[in-house]
């Protein structure tokens, strides 16, 4: 009766350790679901955040009883081995345990024996062996799970984005369009970057075209008739074709351009729809100043060079706040079509 | 069924051997100690030691200690069987009618000292085989059985090697502990000096006889073994062998054969005997690792690897008891 009663202070002080084990590891359980669950909540349903610490809950408490009852509970040959091995007991304890039932003389003697060492032994002196490991994950899953479980509830209040919103405006983010500018006709030269890639809704740096001589820019083919072009909230991967014209005259007209009569924000002539003067392929278009590069003017030298070269300077001039890079290329564009 | 009486009775008789051998054998602690648990379990045992150690004398007191017949046979490469085990004579009877009359040889006795072992001829040798596992001797198809308790006390010098016949297997498993007989300390060498200058008689006197030795080879037979700590000298028995379940690694990488399962039954019986001389009612796995060095220090036979690194049979037994601790933890 004495010795169950000695066993018995040992058992219950080795049970709490099983009891702790379990509780641990169910733990870790109960904050790696609620982890996932606040995650999940975070990005569908912030609202239901409190769900997860219902989770949290139930996943510990059976978790914990399920792996105390199949793996952490210690048998009697447990904690008499658990017991021997405190306190150096020579396997008298776990001796004492697999003969309970012989009541032969030397197992008396031998069930005295272990009582005696036994009763020298205090319960409180066996320490609680938890892996570190065990700690150390059970510390980093509640960490994190608290963590997590903060975002939906962040959300509710309006404090964060949705973890979708998130998501969305980082793919956003993340997107990069590639734009490109090529001469789909005529001859003539682009400036600027001709192969940009450019992050999703940002715009392009600028582009010039500039004719090569005898030859007038027309239009970008999606309709834009300014040579340059800077391209703004990019959603896409596109490339953008310059055309450009030949300047040749019909015969009969004089050399010098004549001032342009038409509306400047007509637009302007598709190729192959001259008027039939021209000399046929890609069509001709009518001679006139507007259709120039240049503010309207008409031709690349002389008197009308210098006054627009002159104008450009002084504008940038009066206009310090141009970057060095457009200032640049003003410069780099009458350098191309000086003659 | 065992009495508090035998109990008792144990622990005075093995304080009396103790006391008595040591009258004559100063020294030798655990030679003493492992030679005696090795008679009360009933094992033969072989004393390996270089010369003069008191190997010899260790032997002849322990026969006069446990009261039993005592005899010695020299081994030499002459020595043949039935110099051993004796032989059938053509003796003439009353009427004058010859009869073959067998002459026992020296085995016929209860203690009996085999002096340099190995420097007998295999077949000489192999005349202790039957005597020495199943007590019985047969010469001329008669089977002869021999009185208990009877061991055989074996000694061997490990350095003079030349001319001599090493043990085979077979005979060496026969041996329940091969005891390392060490050079004796520098005190313990003063004390053998003085106390033969005095007198180099034997004064050691009977401590228990021969019955009494099988009452408490009985008595610490009836020691419980938990089944974890037999499971442990199983593993260990097992562990030497180096194709085995529980082969250890040490086992794999030196040895090239491991202990038979007479080395397990060694060690239980062993075990127990010194459990109970410790004053303990059942055996711990320190008993074991205790004796693992006298049980399977002559059973396991090394590879090339472990004679090229000059790795002894006890280092390798100290580096399976490692691995076999951190196993069970």
């Amino acid at each position: 009766m004495e010795v169950k009663h000695q066993f018995q202070r040992f058992r219950s002080r080795v049970q709490r350790e099983g009891l702790l084990k379990a509780i641990l590891i169910g733990f870790i359980i109960g904050f790696s679901l609620n982890l996932v669950f606040a995650t999940v909540s975070w990005m569908f349903f912030p609202s239901l955040f409190w769900l997860g610490f219902v989770i949290l809950a139930v996943a510990t408490a059976v978790s914990a009883t399920i792996l105390y009852l199949v793996k952490f509970k210690p048998s009697d040959d447990d904690i008499a081995r658990r017991i021997d091995r405190e306190f150096n007991m020579q396997e008298r304890v776990i001796t004492m345990r697999q003969f309970k039932d012989d009541q032969s003389y030397i197992m008396q003697k031998q069930r005295e024996d272990a009582e005696e060492q036994l009763e020298k032994n205090s319960a409180n002196k066996i320490k609680f062996v938890i892996g570190t490991a065990v700690i150390v994950v059970a510390s980093v899953v509640t960490f994190l799970s608290l963590s997590v479980t903060s975002l939906p509830v962040l959300a509710t209040l309006n404090v964060i984005p949705q973890g979708m919103q998130v998501i969305e405006d980082i793919e956003k983010e993340s997107k990069w369009f590639e734009v490109s500018y090529e001469i789909r006709a005529g001859e003539g030269e682009l400036l600027g970057e001709l192969t940009q890639r450019v992050r999703a809704g940002e715009s392009t740096s600028g582009v010039l075209a500039v004719p090569n001589v005898d030859w007038i820019f027309t239009y970008w083919e999606d309709g834009l008739k300014d040579p340059y072009r800077v391209d703004e909230s990019v959603k896409g991967n596109a490339t953008h074709y310059a055309i450009f014209t030949e300047t040749r005259l019909p015969d009969g007209l004089p050399d010098e351009p004549r001032e342009a009569d038409d509306d400047p924000d007509k637009p302007p002539t598709n190729p192959g729809e001259g008027d039939g003067n021209g000399s046929g392929g890609m069509g001709q278009y009518e001679y006139v100043a507007r259709n120039q590069v240049y503010d309207g003017e008409t031709d690349y030298s002389g008197k009308v060079y210098d006054m627009a070269y002159e104008e450009a300077m002084e504008w940038i001039a009066g206009n310090p706040d141009i970057s060095e890079a457009e200032r640049d290329l003003i410069i780099g564009y009458f350098k191309t079509i000086e003659k | 069924m065992i009495s508090e009486t035998q109990i008792k009775k144990f622990s005075k008789q093995c304080e009396d051997i103790f006391a008595q051998v040591e009258r004559d054998v100063v020294g030798q602690k655990d030679v003493v100690e492992g030679t005696i648990i090795a008679m009360i379990a009933g094992g033969n045992i072989l004393l390996e030691g270089v010369p003069g150690v008191g190997k010899t004398r260790l032997v002849r007191t322990l026969g006069r200690v446990f009261d039993l017949p005592f005899s010695r046979i020299q081994f030499t490469p002459d020595l043949m069987p039935a110099d051993v085990t004796g032989t059938n004579i053509i003796v003439k009877d009353d009427e004058g009618n010859s009869k073959f009359d067998f002459q026992p040889g020296p085995i016929f006795a209860n203690i009996v000292l085999a002096d340099e072992i190995n420097r007998a001829t295999p077949k000489t040798q192999s005349a202790l085989l039957e005597a020495m596992q199943e007590h019985t001797v047969t010469v001329m198809g008669v089977s002869r059985k021999l009185e208990e308790p009877f061991f055989v006390l074996a000694t061997q010098n490990p350095i003079e090697q030349d001319g001599t016949y090493p043990l085979p297997e077979a005979q060496m498993d026969r041996f329940m502990f091969k005891i390392i007989v060490k050079n004796p300390s520098l005190s313990e060498l003063m004390d053998i000096v003085n106390m033969t200058q005095k007198t180099m008689a034997e004064v050691a006197d009977k401590a228990c006889s021969g019955a009494e030795l099988l009452e408490m080879r009985q008595t610490a037979n009836q020691i419980p073994v938990a089944d974890d700590v037999m499971r442990y000298a199983m593993m260990l028995t097992s562990a030497t062998h180096p194709d085995s379940e529980c082969a250890s690694e040490t086992a794999k990488k030196y040895v090239r054969l491991g202990a038979s399962p007479r080395a397990g039954q060694a060690l239980i019986s062993a075990a127990k005997v010194m459990a109970l001389i410790k004053g303990r009612y059942n055996v711990a796995y320190e008993d074991i690792n205790e004796l693992a060095y006298p049980v399977l220090r002559h059973r396991i036979k090394l590879n090339f690897e472990a004679i090229a690194d000059r790795i002894s049979a006890d280092e390798i037994i100290g580096m399976i008891l490692d691995e076999l601790s951190k196993k069970i933890k």
